[in-house]
């Protein structure tokens, strides 16, 4: 009789064989000395793999951690109410600016012969639509709000990298 | 609390209790550690790996679908980040640990003499840390980590026969070591 190969005695051993495949490999077993001991050296490796202990990590590392996961979640926060701010007051800026336009749109006066067709109204109303955006954006406007803008984002820009750099550094320092 | 389940913590996490997260970490510290420690083969770098996975799942769990088990999911974590953290050391063995190596010597570099003074456990510790890389970690996520076969092909993304193959060959590089030297009487 051929002896039974280490895969049988691996699926013998991890109970994965039908009843079939059992009642063939038990008869084998009775009949071969040489079988029962490799199956016999298997289980022993089998249950002394179980009995292995882990290894340990230092005692405090759980508390370590946990200070680390708060600080993080603070400064996350700190971030998205800085990022926040930011953008209400940059949403502010553009607010102002929108209204000052509609004020200038609503104050520019109205032509004086405006009675005749509705046509001739809408092409009017258009016309001083675009006079006072004209003017507001004429070259010295757009520098103005250019320079205004460009100083708001390089500000925005420096605080956000600080505030990256300071919450890098409180976990840093953690380790 | 301690004895409620993985997800009831992890909700209870979500739900704002930031503090439960600590029964997650102790649950799992020290068999993601052997894990961890098994691949890196240095302590100190494995503590702080195992920092970094700890803060990925937390930061990740709004994103965990309860698709597998928690454990899977954050073994997962503990195997990619560890393996980036190897590929940062320029050691390239990710392609090792996809492909199963036909042969492998145990029995080479051994110092069986030392050896007979040891335990029957001790011998097989050390001879399972001296398994192909692939092999240890499969060892240790079956007994250790009392993963199934599925659960550790999910996490070495890999197929559930080339996991079972690599139990079996282990097992049986065990055992020939075993037959040959003197613990063969401790099956009388």
């Amino acid at each position: 009789m051929n002896k039974l190969s280490d895969e049988v005695l691996n699926k013998y051993l991890d109970n994965d064989l039908s009843q079939a495949e059992l009642k063939t490999i038990r008869d084998q077993l009775q009949s071969s000395e040489e079988d029962r001991k490799r199956l016999r050296a298997l289980q022993l490796i089998h249950s002394s793999l179980k009995n292995i202990e882990g290894e340990s990590i230092s005692p405090n590392f759980t508390s370590t951690l946990m200070g680390k996961i708060v600080k993080k979640s603070k400064a996350k926060k700190e971030q998205r109410f800085f990022i926040f701010s930011i953008s209400s007051v940059f949403i502010i800026i553009a607010l102002g600016i929108i209204g000052y336009v509609i004020s200038l749109i609503l104050a520019t006066p109205q032509s004086a012969g405006d009675t005749v067709a509705g046509t001739k109204e809408t092409v009017t109303v258009l016309e001083n639509l675009i006079v006072p955006i004209k003017t507001f954006l004429s070259k010295l406007n757009i520098s103005m709000i250019g320079s205004v803008f460009s100083l708001g984002l390089l500000i925005s820009v420096y605080f956000i990298l600080d505030l990256m750099k300071h919450s890098k550094g409180n976990l840093g320092r953690q380790h | 609390m301690k004895n409620l389940t993985d997800l009831e913590i992890i909700e209870s996490v979500k739900r704002g209790n930031k503090s439960d997260y600590a029964i997650i970490i102790d649950r799992y510290k020290n068999r993601a550690f052997s894990l961890v420690k098994r691949m890196l083969k240095n302590e100190m770098d494995a503590e702080e790996v195992l920092q970094d996975c700890f803060i990925k799942a937390y930061d990740s769990l709004k994103t965990f679908r309860q698709e597998s088990k928690f454990s899977t999911w954050f073994y997962r974590i503990v195997y990619n980040t560890t393996l980036t953290k190897l590929s940062n050391r320029k050691r390239k063995i990710e392609s090792e640990m996809s492909s199963i190596d036909e042969h492998f010597d145990l029995e080479s570099g051994y110092d069986f003499k030392v050896s007979e003074r040891k335990d029957l456990s001790e011998f097989v510790k050390d001879m399972v840390k001296k398994l192909p890389e692939n092999y240890s970690l499969v060892i240790t996520m079956h007994y250790l980590n009392e993963m199934s076969c599925e659960e550790i092909s999910e996490t070495l993304n890999t197929s559930v026969s080339n996991v079972k193959v690599m139990l079996y060959r282990s097992r049986n590089a065990l055992r020939d070591l075993l037959l040959k030297n003197n613990y063969a009487e401790e099956l009388l």
